[in-house]
């Protein structure tokens, strides 16, 4: 039995001209069938564009138990940010120095696992590249540290527990600088500066990689995840896990600043709490959706979060992971 | 065992260079897919790494060159220097 349970995907809206959306919506492909190029190619906009269908049924079970997790939170640290344009000197000559003309540097390095097969997205303002977003993120100690995350609500975005709470580093991040869609120089979505992270005990206490997820808030008048739609998450039980074509589109540091890359590869391996496969990635893709597609929506199934040549991972959305996004889905709602 | 990298970033007349990216390219071991910025003193850390021979990616933000290295990490301690091409 296909034991699954869904969290839905946000309402796709048009760009702000109007057009509809940039990436094509695709049909579901099994893996291993000969659909997974076609899928890969939907996903990048190369293929023609299929009506976008209702959510498949949920089937309410589970076969593992969900972990106690405690969910904590930076509000103990300090009150929530003003969602301004903010911070210090360092950051705005960062800003200012993005190159306007990414492709002027396409000479940037290449990827962990062997070839490089990362493709640039360009047109980040459109759907579904623009539900991600670049982080740019303070540490306590001052320290500046570069990741990716991905609406889950108007105000909720999901990323990696090491974006939001650095262990050598002070703990709870000072801030995180949330730029959806972002394309080098270009923010189509502006700049919010959030101070409300969230994560477990897991992760804060434990330390353990298994745990190693968290989300910011975004300020209350900065619902800008009703702009760009968000993801939908899905606990899948390990066989029908196992299955999926993954996707991966963030923010790695090796290519020019703050541009978005995407990639696609099945899954290598499952274990309880944790998601392996061979997708490209590096440094600064820490907090990246690990999502496949169905039906035309975006489930995603991991925060990705590790690199190695033995294989990238992601932190596996188990039921207790799920039943603690649907939470802080509803806090930045 | 957890180690950790310092570093600092040089240009070629040997001053600090702020704003680069530190990116991990391949690693011996699972390390986190967090990107660290050096400093004003264009210096950086990071936490957490396995002994072994990595490769970084130093993408400067302010404008340069990018540049791969390769550091065999055995002990806590540096900093490493790494130079940015001219």
């Amino acid at each position: 039995m296909d034991t699954t349970l869904l969290e839905d995907v946000g309402e796709d809206v048009k760009n702000g001209n109007g057009a509809t959306p940039a990436a094509a919506e695709t049909t579901r492909y099994e893996t291993g069938s000969a659909g997974e190029l076609e899928q890969r190619l939907a996903e990048l906009g190369l293929e023609s564009v299929a009506a976008q269908s209702g959510l498949p049924a949920a089937a309410l079970e589970f076969d593992e138990s969900a972990a106690p997790l405690f969910d904590v939170s930076s509000e103990e640290a300090g009150p929530e940010g003003s969602g301004d344009q903010a911070g210090t000197d360092y950051p705005a000559a960062y800003f200012a120095s993005f190159d306007a003309a990414p492709a002027a540097r396409e000479d940037a390095h290449e990827v962990v696992l062997g070839t490089d097969d990362r493709v640039r997205i360009t047109g980040t303002a459109a759907h579904p590249w623009r539900m991600n977003c670049s982080l740019l993120i303070e540490s306590k100690t001052g320290k500046f540290y570069v990741g990716t995350g991905w609406f889950i609500s108007p105000r909720t975005v999901m990323t990696a527990g090491h974006c939001v709470y650095l262990h050598n580093e002070g703990g709870w991040a000072k801030s995180v600088r949330v730029m959806p869609g972002r394309n080098g120089s270009t923010l189509p979505y502006g700049t919010t500066v959030a101070t409300h992270l969230r994560s477990v005990t897991g992760w804060t206490q434990g330390k353990s990689p298994n745990n190693d997820y968290g989300c910011i808030i975004l300020p209350e008048n900065k619902k800008i995840g009703a702009q760009t739609g968000w993801y939908g998450f899905a606990n899948l039980n390990d066989s029908t896990l196992s299955g999926k074509f993954l996707n991966l589109s963030g923010y790695p540091a090796d290519k020019p600043a703050g541009t978005q890359w995407y990639h696609s590869r099945k899954v290598k391996s499952v274990t309880a709490n944790r998601v392996f496969y061979e997708i490209d990635t590096a440094g600064g893709q820490s907090g990246s959706a690990v999502y496949y597609l169905q039906d035309g929506k975006r489930y995603a199934v991991g925060i990705h979060a590790y690199g190695a040549v033995s294989g990238n991972s992601a932190t596996r959305i188990t039921q207790g992971v799920f039943n603690l996004m649907k939470r802080w889905k509803t806090m930045g709602s | 065992m957890a180690l950790t990298l310092n570093g600092v970033v040089r240009d070629s007349h040997g001053s600090p260079v702020p704003a680069v990216a530190v990116a991990i390219m391949q690693a011996p071991g699972s390390v986190p897919d967090l990107s660290v910025l050096t400093d004003g003193s264009g210096r950086f850390t990071l936490h957490d790494l396995p002994p072994g021979e990595y490769r970084l990616a130093l993408v400067p933000q302010l404008g340069g060159q990018a540049v791969e290295v390769t550091v065999e990490l055995t002990a806590d301690g540096g900093p490493y220097e790494f130079l940015l091409p001219a």
